[in-house]
C-alpha cells in the first residue's frame, strides 16, 4: 500500500512540475498541431480520391453495361478495379503511395495492382508524409524522450535523489513512479487527440470492424508511448548528467526510429532477393509459351484440347462441334496463363512475405518497426491488404473472362467467326465488382510478432527497471 | 545512536577512511572537522548507506546499515552540502512531496509549521523555491527533517556559503534539535561553527579520525591550534 | 592567431581525452562504411540484373542469326524461310534499352528502386509503364534508401548537435566563463575559435568518409572528377548549414540541455515536418490522376480504330508516312489486316493517345515542379536533391532514359518498318546494323548547382552573421 502510494506520489510531481516548467503545454500544442494538420489533409485527400475512384468506377461500369459487342471483343476492352481506401488510411497512410490503386482487367493478361504515387514523383516523397502515423511514430516519442532524459539525472544534479533515497525510496519506486508520471503527461496529452479521431469512426458507422480496428490502433500506440517512457528514463537512470543522458536519448532516438528501420529493411530485402521485372516478365512469358515442365507448348497444349474435345463430342472437325472451339481454346489458355502467372509471381509473393515474416521477427529489436508494421496493419494500408485486394480482383478477373469464354463457346458461333454481338441483358448480368474487406483478427494475426514484440518490449522495460535500479543504490561507487 | 567499527573504504589505491571507530550519543552534535579529502563525507555516505565499506560496520540505532537497506533509513533524515529541491515546486509542495514519499501525509497548516519552525518566513512558504535564497532552501531542508521526525540527522557542510546571520539561525535550530534530543552528525571545515554548535568534536585528517574532544571545556582558539597542528 | 592556437591544442585535447566524442566519430565512419555496402548491395544487384538482360539478348540473338543459317532439318528449313520477316524479329528479337547505374550511384541511391532502368522496345509502342516497373516489396520503398546520402543528410546533423550543443555552456558550467572572458577578451572570439575547430574535425572526417565512398562504389568507371568536387562542396556546405543552426542557437546561451533540444526540434523541423509538410501540401493541391480518362479513351479509340475500314487505315498511313509511299499496293492494303491496316491502326492510335498523354504528362511534369519550388527553400531535400543528381538517380536523369528509349524505340521502328511495310525479309548481315541503344546521361547542371550552392552559402553567412549578433548582443548585456 505505501509502496503505491510512493510511485503515485513521484507520478503526481513530475506531472505538475512539467506543466509549471511549461514543457508538457508546448508539447501538447505542438503534438495537436502537427496531428490537426496531418488529419485534415489525409481526409481531404482521401475523399478526393474515393470520390475520383467512385465515379471512375461507376464510368467503367456504366460502359461496359451498355455494350454491344462479341464477348471476346468485351474480354478485350475489359474493365477496371479501384482499390478501396479502409477508413483508418486517413491515420496511417502506411504503403498507399508505393502501392498501385488501379486493377486492368483485360483477356489473356494477367496484370498487377498499378500505378502508384511513388512512380511518378521525385526522391522528395521519401522524406515522407505528414500523417497522424507519422506523428505518433516518429514526433511523440522525441517529444517523450526530451520530456524524460533529465528525469533522474535532474534529482542527481540538484542533490535531491540522495534526499529522496533517505526519505526511504525505494530506487525501483522512484524509477517506476517518473516513467508513470511522464506516461501521464503523455496520456493528457495524446487520449484527448485519440478520442477526437474516434468520433468520426463512430459517428460515420464504418462498423464493428472499424471500431475494432480503431481501438487497437489506439492500443498500439499507447504502449508504444509507454515504451518510450521507459525508455527515456531507462536512459536517464543510466546517465551521470542530464547532458549525457539528452545525446544518450537522442541516440536511443536516431537509432531506432531512423537509423535501423532503413537499415534492417535493406538488409532483409538484400538477403530475399526479388527477380528483376525483365526475369520475371521473361519466365512467365516462356513459361506460357514453351509451358511448364511436360505441359508442352502453347501450340501442343491447343492440340491436345482440340483432340479431347472431338473425341468428347466424338466428331472429327471444328466446324461439326456443337461448341464453338474458339471459346474453349481461350479459356484453356486463360486457365494456363493463370497457373504460369501464379507459379512465378507465387514465388516473388513469397519472398516478400518471406521478407514482411522478417521484419516482424526484427521488430523484436526495435518497437519502432513493431508498431508501425502493426498500425499498417489495423489501418489496412500494408502490403497484406494489398494482396488481398490483388487476390479479390484476381479472382474476379479470372470469373469474368471465363464467362465471357464460355458464353462465346455457348453462343453457337462458328468457329473463327466474329459476327455473334451479345448486348446489354447479358453484360448488365455480369456481376459488378465488391471488395470484401479483411476482418481486424486477420490483420492482427499478419502481424502478430510485431504485436508480441511490443509486449516483449514492455517485459523488457520492466526487467531493466530493475536492473537501472541497481545503480541508483550506489551512488557513490 | 550511532556507532562506526573499524569502518574502512577504499577507493583503488586511495584510502578515503582508514579504521574508523566512532560512537555517538542521543542527543549529541558531532562534527566531524577536517581539510577537504579529509573522509567527513565518505564517513556520512557510509552512514547513509549510499556506498558500500570496503571493511568494518557502521550502525545507526543499533541496526547495522547495508548499502542501500531500508531499515536504517526510517531514523535519519540528512541535508547537503547544496540543498536544491525542485525549483519550479513551493517550499509547502517540496516539503509535501518529501513527506508523502517517506510516508507522511499532513495537513498544509502543519507543514507550515514545521517551515516556520524550521526558520522559514510565512510569506516565503508558497513562493517557488527557484526564488529562495540558499539558507531558505536550507530551511525547506530542515524543515523536511523535522516532519520526518529522524532520531539521526546527517548534515554535510551545512553553513557553507551561507551569510553570518543564517549561519548564526542554522546553529539555534540545530542547538534546538539537540536539546529535543535528536542526534545530529555534521561535517564541517568551519571551526567556530563547530564550537558553537556541536558537544563534540572530531578532527580527521587523510581517512584517519585523529582526536575526539567535548566543545565544553575548549574555546575556538584552542580548537584552531589544535586543528592546524593536527593537519 | 596565438588564441587559435591555444584554443586549437585545447579542444583537441578535450576531443581525445572525451571517449564519446572518439566514438562518435568512429561511429559515423562506421554507419558510413555500412552504408557504402548497402549501397554496393543495391547496385551490385542492378548490374548483375542488367547484364541477365544483355545475356538473355544475346542468347536470343544467335538462335535468330541461326535461323538463318541452320537448315539441317525440314523444321529449321522451315523456320529458315521466315527468319527473315521483320514482324518475326520484332516478335523474337525485341530490343532493349538500358540505364545502367553511374558511377556514383552506390553512394545516392535516389530513384533507383522504384523508376523503370529498362525497356524493351518493339515497332509498336508500350502504353504500359506497368510492364517495366521494378519489382518491389513496397516496404523497402517505403522504408527509404540506406546510402551514404542518407548518412550525410540524416546523421551528419546529429553528430553536428552532439559536438555543439555545449559549446557554450559547458565553459558557463564549469565556471570558466569569466575567467575566458578576462583572459581571452572575449567569450563569443573563444566561442567562434572552438566552433571553427569542431567544423574542421567533421570536415575532414566528411572527406575521408566521401573519399572512401568514391573508392569503394561498386562501379564500372571511374567517377568524374566535377561529380567528386560537387559532392565535396555540397557535404560540405550541408555540413556548416548544420554548424551554422548549432551557432546560431547557442548564440542565445541557453543551457547545455536546453540548446541541445532546441537543435533537436531543429533537426526535427528541416528533416522530417518541413519536407512531409511540404509533399502534404503539394498532394492536397494537385491530387494525382487516376489515368482513368486515358484508359477509357484508349479502349475506345482502339475500338473505333480497328473497326475502320482497311482501306481508310492504310491510307491515313501513308498520308502521315509518305516515306513508304512508294511500296504502296492498294489492292493487297486495303484487305483486313494487311500489314499497312496494321500499322495505320497502331500509327492512328499512337498519334490519338500522344494528345491525351501530354496534358496528364504536364500535370505531373507541374506537380514535380511545385514540389521542388517548395523544397528549395530546405537545404536538406537541396542536398538530397543534388547527391541524387550527381549520382545520376534523381528524376531528370530517368526522365532523360525514359526519353531517350522512346527515341529508340522510333529508330527501331524505322529500322525494321523499312523491311516490315515493303514485305522485305531481313538478311542475316542486317541482324549487325541494328540500331543501338546508348543512355547519355543528361549533362551535369553545373551552373545552376554553382548558383544554388553560392545562395547557400550566401545564407549561410546571413545565418552566422545573425548569430554573431545574438551573441555579442547578449555579451554586452551580460
Amino acid at each position: 500500500m505505501k509502496k503505491q502510494n510512493m510511485v503515485l506520489t513521484i507520478a503526481v510531481k513530475e506531472v505538475v512540475a512539467a506543466f509549471r516548467s511549461r514543457v508538457a503545454t508546448l508539447l501538447a500544442f505542438i503534438t495537436w498541431i502537427l496531428l490537426g494538420v496531418a488529419v485534415y489533409t489525409g481526409m481531404q485527400q482521401e475523399r478526393e480520391a474515393a470520390g475520383k475512384k467512385s465515379r471512375a468506377a461507376s464510368l467503367f461500369r456504366h460502359e461496359w453495361e451498355e455494350q454491344e459487342a462479341n464477348p471476346h471483343s468485351a474480354a478485350h476492352f475489359g474493365t477496371y478495379l479501384f482499390k478501396p481506401h479502409t477508413f483508418l488510411s486517413i491515420y496511417d497512410h502506411g504503403l498507399n503511395r508505393f502501392l498501385g490503386e488501379t486493377y486492368r482487367v483485360e483477356a489473356h493478361v494477367q496484370h498487377e495492382v498499378n500505378h502508384s504515387e511513388a512512380e511518378t514523383a521525385g526522391s522528395q516523397l521519401r522524406f515522407g508524409e505528414l500523417s497522424a502515423a507519422m506523428v505518433f511514430q516518429l514526433l511523440v516519442p522525441l517529444l517523450v524522450l526530451l520530456l524524460s532524459f533529465n528525469a533522474i539525472t535532474r534529482e542527481r544534479e540538484s542533490n535531491t535523489l540522495r534526499l529522496l533515497l533517505i526519505q526511504g525510496v525505494k530506487p525501483a519506486a522512484l524509477i517506476r513512479g517518473k516513467i508513470w508520471g511522464i506516461y501521464f503527461i503523455v496520456l493528457l496529452v495524446v487520449l484527448p487527440a485519440f478520442l477526437l479521431m474516434g468520433i468520426p469512426v463512430i459517428v460515420q458507422d464504418h462498423g464493428q470492424d472499424a471500431l475494432l480496428r480503431y481501438g487497437l490502433f489506439t492500443v498500439a500506440y499507447l504502449v508504444y508511448f509507454f515504451l518510450f517512457s521507459g525508455i527515456g528514463v531507462l536512459v536517464s537512470a543510466w546517465s551521470r548528467h542530464s547532458n549525457a543522458a539528452l545525446i544518450g536519448s537522442l541516440g536511443v532516438w536516431f537509432l531506432l526510429a531512423v537509423l535501423v528501420p532503413r537499415a534492417a529493411v535493406r538488409m532483409i530485402d538484400e538477403n530475399n532477393r526479388l527477380p528483376s521485372r525483365f526475369e520475371l516478365n521473361r519466365r512467365i512469358a516462356q513459361g506460357y509459351s514453351k509451358g511448364m515442365g511436360e505441359d508442352g507448348t502453347s501450340i501442343e497444349r491447343n492440340r491436345k484440347l482440340l483432340d479431347s474435345t472431338l473425341k468428347r463430342y466424338k466428331v472429327d472437325s471444328v466446324q461439326q462441334l456443337p461448341v464453338n472451339f474458339d471459346g474453349l481454346a481461350m479459356q484453356n489458355g486463360e486457365d494456363y496463363n493463370t497457373k504460369v502467372y501464379e507459379h512465378y509471381a507465387g514465388e516473388v509473393e513469397r519472398t516478400v512475405r518471406q521478407q514482411q515474416e522478417s521484419l516482424g521477427w526484427v521488430s523484436f529489436f526495435d518497437p519502432f518497426i513493431a508498431v508501425q508494421q502493426v498500425s499498417m496493419g489495423v489501418a489496412g494500408t500494408d502490403y497484406h491488404h494489398h494482396l488481398s485486394f490483388h487476390r479479390q480482383a484476381k479472382t474476379y478477373r479470372d470469373e469474368f473472362i471465363r464467362i465471357l469464354n464460355m458464353d462465346l463457346a455457348n453462343s453457337g458461333s462458328a468457329y473463327l467467326s466474329y459476327g455473334y454481338k451479345a448486348g446489354p441483358e447479358f453484360f448488365k448480368k455480369m456481376k459488378d465488382f465488391r471488395y470484401n474487406p479483411q476482418p481486424a483478427g486477420l490483420a492482427v494475426g499478419q502481424h502478430r510478432w510485431s504485436w508480441l514484440a511490443l509486449a516483449a518490449w514492455c517485459l523488457l522495460v520492466y526487467i531493466l527497471v530493475n536492473i537501472s535500479a541497481k545503480r541508483l543504490t550506489n551512488i557513490y561507487p | 545512536m550511532l556507532q562506526a567499527i573499524q569502518l574502512t573504504k577504499k577507493y583503488q589505491q586511495h584510502t578515503a577512511l582508514d579504521h574508523l571507530n566512532l560512537e555517538v550519543a542521543k542527543g549529541e552534535i558531532f562534527c566531524l572537522l577536517g581539510q577537504n579529502g579529509a573522509g567527513k563525507t565518505t564517513t556520512i555516505n557510509l552512514f547513509l548507506g549510499f556506498t558500500a565499506a570496503t571493511s568494518g560496520q557502521a550502525f545507526v540505532n543499533g541496526l547495522e546499515v547495508k548499502p542501500g537497506a531500508a531499515d536504517t533509513r526510517k531514523f535519519i533524515a540528512y541535508i547537503p552540502e547544496v540543498v536544491q529541491l525542485y525549483g519550479n515546486l513551493t517550499g509547502v509542495e517540496n516539503l509535501d512531496f518529501f513527506c508523502r514519499l517517506a510516508g507522511f501525509r499532513y495537513p498544509a497548516d502543519m507543514l507550515k509549521g514545521f517551515l516556520q519552525k524550521a526558520g522559514l518566513q510565512p510569506d516565503a512558504h508558497a513562493r517557488r523555491l527557484s526564488g529562495y535564497s540558499k539558507g531558505m532552501r536550507q530551511k525547506v531542508g530542515i524543515a523536511i527533517a523535522l516532519a520526518k521526525n529522524a532520531e539521526v540527522i546527517f548534515m554535510d557542510e551545512p553553513t557553507s556559503g551561507l551569510d553570518p546571520r543564517s549561519t548564526q539561525e542554522f546553529a539555534d535550530i540545530a542547538r534546538q534539535l539537540g536539546s529535543e534530543g535528536k542526534t545530529i552528525l555534521m561535517a564541517t571545515h568551519d571551526i567556530f561553527n563547530a564550537v558553537n554548535v556541536g558537544t563534540t568534536i572530531g578532527i580527521m585528517n587523510k581517512g584517519v579520525l585523529v582526536h575526539t574532544l567535548a566543545t565544553a571545556g575548549i574555546t575556538a582558539g584552542e580548537l584552531q591550534q589544535l586543528y592546524l597542528e593536527t593537519i | 592567431m596565438k588564441l587559435l592556437k591555444t584554443i586549437f591544442i585545447f579542444e583537441w585535447r578535450q576531443l581525445c581525452r572525451q571517449g564519446w566524442l572518439l566514438s562518435g566519430l568512429c561511429l559515423f565512419l562506421a554507419v558510413s562504411l555500412l552504408s557504402v555496402y548497402s549501397g554496393n548491395r543495391t547496385v551490385g544487384k542492378r548490374w548483375v540484373q542488367a547484364d541477365s538482360v544483355r545475356e538473355a539478348y544475346h542468347k536470343d540473338f544467335e538462335a535468330a542469326l541461326k535461323r538463318f543459317t541452320d537448315t539441317s532439318t525440314s523444321k529449321g528449313k522451315a523456320e529458315a524461310k521466315t527468319a527473315g520477316m521483320a514482324a518475326v524479329i520484332n516478335f523474337r528479337l525485341p530490343q532493349h534499352a538500358v540505364k545502367y547505374p553511374e558511377p556514383l550511384a552506390a553512394l545516392s541511391l535516389g530513384l533507383t528502386d522504384i523508376r523503370p532502368w529498362h525497356e524493351q522496345v518493339r515497332y509498336v509502342k508500350n502504353y504500359n509503364d506497368a510492364t517495366e516497373m521494378p519489382v518491389n516489396n513496397p516496404m523497402t520503398l517505403f522504408a527509404g534508401n540506406f546510402d551514404l546520402a542518407f548518412v550525410i543528410i540524416y546523421f551528419l546533423p546529429l553528430l553536428v548537435l552532439a559536438y555543439c550543443y555545449s559549446l557554450y555552456s559547458s565553459e558557463k558550467e564549469a565556471g570558466t566563463l569569466a575567467m575566458l572572458a578576462v583572459q581571452a577578451g572575449s567569450v563569443a572570439r573563444v566561442v567562434r575559435l572552438k566552433l571553427l575547430f569542431r567544423f574542421l574535425v567533421l570536415a575532414a572526417l566528411l572527406l575521408v568518409v566521401n573519399g572512401l565512398g568514391f573508392v569503394l562504389a561498386e562501379k564500372r568507371a571511374a567517377p568524374g572528377v566535377p561529380q567528386m568536387l560537387l559532392w565535396c562542396l555540397f557535404s560540405l556546405l550541408y555540413l556548416l548549414f548544420w554548424l551554422g543552426i548549432a551557432y546560431f542557437i547557442v548564440a542565445f546561451r541557453q543551457g547545455a540541455t536546453a540548446t541541445g533540444m532546441y537543435l533537436a526540434a531543429c533537426w526535427m523541423l528541416v528533416l522530417v515536418i518541413l519536407p512531409s509538410l511540404a509533399n502534404t501540401i503539394v498532394q492536397q493541391r494537385h491530387s494525382l490522376p487516376l489515368k482513368d480518362e486515358i484508359a477509357a479513351y484508349r479502349r475506345h479509340q482502339s475500338e473505333e480504330i480497328w473497326n475502320t475500314p482497311a482501306r481508310i487505315l492504310s491510307d491515313s498511313f501513308n498520308r502521315y508516312n509518305p516515306q513508304y509511299a512508294s511500296t504502296a499496293d492498294p489492292a493487297k492494303d486495303t484487305l483486313h489486316l494487311s500489314t499497312r491496316y496494321v500499322a495505320g491502326y497502331y500509327d492512328l492510335l499512337e498519334r490519338r493517345m500522344e494528345r491525351v498523354i501530354a496534358p496528364y504528362e504536364r500535370e505531373i511534369e507541374d506537380r514535380n515542379r511545385q514540389l521542388a519550388a517548395l523544397s528549395a527553400w530546405n537545404p536538406a531535400s537541396v542536398a538530397q536533391q543534388w547527391l541524387n543528381t550527381l549520382a545520376g538517380t534523381e528524376l531528370p536523369a530517368y526522365d532523360q532514359f525514359s526519353r531517350q528509349a522512346d527515341q529508340f524505340q522510333r529508330s527501331w521502328k524505322t529500322f525494321l518498318y523499312d523491311f516490315h511495310i515493303p514485305g522485305k525479309q531481313l538478311q542475316a548481315a542486317d541482324l549487325e546494323r541494328f540500331p543501338v541503344f546508348r543512355y547519355q546521361p543528361p549533362e551535369l547542371p553545373v551552373r545552376g548547382m554553382l548558383y544554388q550552392a553560392f545562395m547557400l552559402f550566401c545564407g549561410l553567412c546571413v545565418l552566422f552573421a545573425t548569430g554573431s549578433f545574438v551573441f555579442n548582443g547578449k555579451d554586452q548585456a551580460s
